[in-house]
């Protein structure tokens, strides 16, 4: 069987990251449990990148001040409309997010990832930054952001 | 690829692979090494530093990051 069509992966992932409200996916008679989609979509730091299955070492406001960690009200908001429509199976952020530091990052940062706002979050993305920010670079004053476009996601190799 | 601009000045500088304020660490992933002075478009003559030396910065990530979906 080959891959999945593309237009389909649009389809999906267009479902998922654009939504603006909560919607549930049930599956069929043994398909497993049902899904709840919780917009918004946060971006959380890491100064460990995640896998595929394990979410990374989130930065935390002892190491990097200025940065709110946890689940679900950590991180910044991606708003209301998380990605753009997906086309060739990619899309990215529609927001500017932006974090002061008021302190040094004693602590870098190496990855990103994306959850959901469920009480108990749902993590979605995950990667690593193509330039990571390395330890005690960011002090107190200092921005650190995430230009409209520059979180991509990409669907194109299902 | 990193936007890193002096929030005092002019001053900025585009960093990504290649660029001399960069290093690989032990997971072949890029790190800014910044010094912040040496921004290529450098700081202006009256761009004043803080009173611990240093130039606030504003890091921007200009191209795409995170991972697959």
């Amino acid at each position: 069987m080959g891959m999945t069509d593309q237009g389909l992966v649009n389809k999906i992932l267009s479902a998922l990251y654009t939504s603006s409200t909560t919607f549930t996916i049930t599956p069929g008679t043994g398909g497993g449990s049902a899904f709840t989609v919780t917009p918004p979509f946060r971006l959380h730091l890491y100064s460990t990148t995640g896998s595929e299955t394990t979410t990374g070492t989130e930065n935390v406001a002892g190491t990097s001040p200025g940065y709110t960690s946890g689940y679900p009200s950590g991180g910044l908001s991606l708003g209301s409309s998380a990605f753009g429509s997906f086309t060739s199976g990619a899309s990215s952020n529609g927001t500017l997010l932006t974090w002061t530091a008021t302190g040094t990052w004693t602590l870098g940062v190496a990855g990103i990832e994306v959850w959901d706002s469920a009480s108990t979050a749902v993590r979605y993305l995950w990667g690593p930054l193509s330039t990571a920010i390395g330890a005690s670079v960011v002090i107190s004053g200092d921005t650190i952001s995430f230009a409209i476009g520059a979180v991509g996601a990409s669907g194109a190799s299902w | 690829m990193i936007h890193i601009a002096c929030q005092n000045c002019p001053a900025f500088d585009i960093v990504g692979p290649g660029h001399p304020a960069v290093t690989f660490d032990e997971k072949k992933q890029l790190h800014v090494l910044t010094d912040r002075t040496a921004l290529k478009h450098s700081h202006a003559d009256d761009c004043q530093p803080d009173a611990n030396g240093n130039y606030p910065l504003a890091f921007t990530f200009l191209a795409p990051v995170g991972g697959a979906a």
